[in-house]
């Protein structure tokens, strides 16, 4: 297999590993564009290279007399390794549409739950517990018992946090990154970091909203440890992405003014990674029209 | 699937009407108090499932059975968020919760950093 194939995916993958390095000093709302950004180029990254593999395939078995010429540049197959690499195409492909269909499904049934009923909900029963559901106009969920263990003004924490996912569509952030990993399951670290990046940025909206920070700070541990005492439950992100590093980064004071270096690194290296992995695969569509063309 | 969400939004119209009404209400009643132009028959089977449901009491009031709500709104809220609750922690759906799961080690330091600025 050329390295030109996977080229494209190997450079999503380090811009990956290098936004992740860095993404505690950027600003949450960059560090979740730039991280979307990377995560749906590695989609479509991922998915140039499965197609190509699948042109390999047919172009290797031997009844279809080696028609797909143009990706022998790509990659060429004989023999056992052309079964080997369709067993794989199918997997992957398989695999991909089951997990795509899946989360597409569960993000309708989502939106659907938030498109009725209330705007904001204060549910009577069940353990504490704030969320909101997307959609339009999206709803806020929050049970008696979670309001009870805030002060009030914590209580407008909550509401200013829920309220920044709704208005600034994190539920779209979130979804896509989701949806890149279950394409390309290596780019699931990126979608738990997206998902942090989207409740980094609601804390900054909300330490803003009611104008003191260590307030902010106050009412995410309060909730956390409410939430817990009720019945323990494993974060769903990595470790080091969690509520402890929420209020750690809230208590440490406001993102200065100016532009941060990191910031312009990272939005530099996002933006040349979507190019050039757009460019390569352009490319070998360009091959790919080429070939179809001198054929008929 | 769009049939059965026109019926469960049927539903809920015809049992928004008897938490209005406490002390009862038959069908040719809930039919003139609702919005919509529905058929007396499309009232009762609405009525009849609700009771099947055991959403809804029924006695005999002349020669219709006069239903009353047995569930509340917040009742049938709570039931409609256990759902939206195991859809999202059975498949990780794009749903935004407020915080997260705590390890041990984070909920002391939690706890620390509280005892400190409450003080």
């Amino acid at each position: 297999m050329k390295l030109s194939l996977l080229l494209p995916l190997a450079l999503v993958l380090a811009a990956a590993g290098g936004l992740g390095l860095v993404q505690h000093r950027l600003r949450p709302r960059i560090a979740a564009w730039a991280l979307t950004g990377v995560a749906v180029a590695g989609a479509a990254a991922a998915t140039s290279v499965l197609l190509t593999m699948a042109f390999a395939f047919v172009h290797g078995v031997p009844w279809f007399g080696h028609r797909m010429l143009w990706c022998v540049h790509l990659t060429s197959t004989a023999g056992v390794a052309t079964w080997a690499l369709g067993a794989v195409t199918t997997g992957w492909s398989v695999m991909a549409v089951v997990r795509v269909r899946r989360r597409r499904s569960a993000y309708r049934a989502l939106r659907a739950a938030g498109a009725q009923g209330p705007e904001v909900e204060i549910v009577a029963k069940g353990a504490p517990t704030a969320f909101s559901l997307p959609g339009r106009p999206g709803r806020i969920v929050v049970s008696e018992s979670m309001l009870a263990c805030l002060p009030r003004a914590e209580q407008a924490v909550l509401f200013a946090h829920e309220l920044s996912h709704l208005s600034h569509r994190h539920d779209r952030f979130i979804h896509a990154a989701d949806l890149a990993s279950d394409v390309f399951p290596l780019l699931a670290p990126l979608a738990s970091r997206v998902r942090y990046a989207t409740e980094r940025w609601a804390d900054e909206d909300a330490a803003e909203a009611v104008g003191d920070r260590a307030i902010a700070a106050r009412a995410v541990a309060r909730a956390a440890l409410a939430q817990n005492d009720a019945g323990p439950r494993l974060g769903l992100g990595l470790a080091g992405l969690g509520v402890l590093q929420r209020v750690e980064a809230l208590m440490a004071g406001p993102p200065s003014g100016r532009i941060p270096a990191a910031t312009l690194v990272a939005t530099a290296t996002s933006a040349i990674v979507v190019a050039a992995s757009s460019t390569l695969q352009l490319h070998h569509l360009a091959m790919v029209a080429q070939h179809v063309c001198r054929m008929s | 699937m769009a049939d059965r969400r026109a019926t469960g939004s049927l539903e809920r119209a015809v049992l928004e009407r008897l938490w209005l009404a406490p002390e009862g209400a038959t069908p040719g009643e809930v039919r003139r108090a609702l919005d919509e132009d529905l058929a007396y028959t499309t009232v009762m089977t609405i009525l009849r499932r609700l009771w099947q449901k055991g959403l809804v009491d029924r006695e005999l009031r002349g020669r219709a059975y006069a239903y009353t709500a047995k569930t509340s709104e917040a009742d049938l809220a709570a039931t409609g968020m256990h759902a939206v609750f195991t859809a999202a922690s059975d498949r990780r759906a794009a749903l935004s919760r407020f915080v997260d799961g705590l390890s041990k080690r984070d909920e002391q330091a939690l706890r620390k950093i509280l005892d400190k600025t409450d003080g």
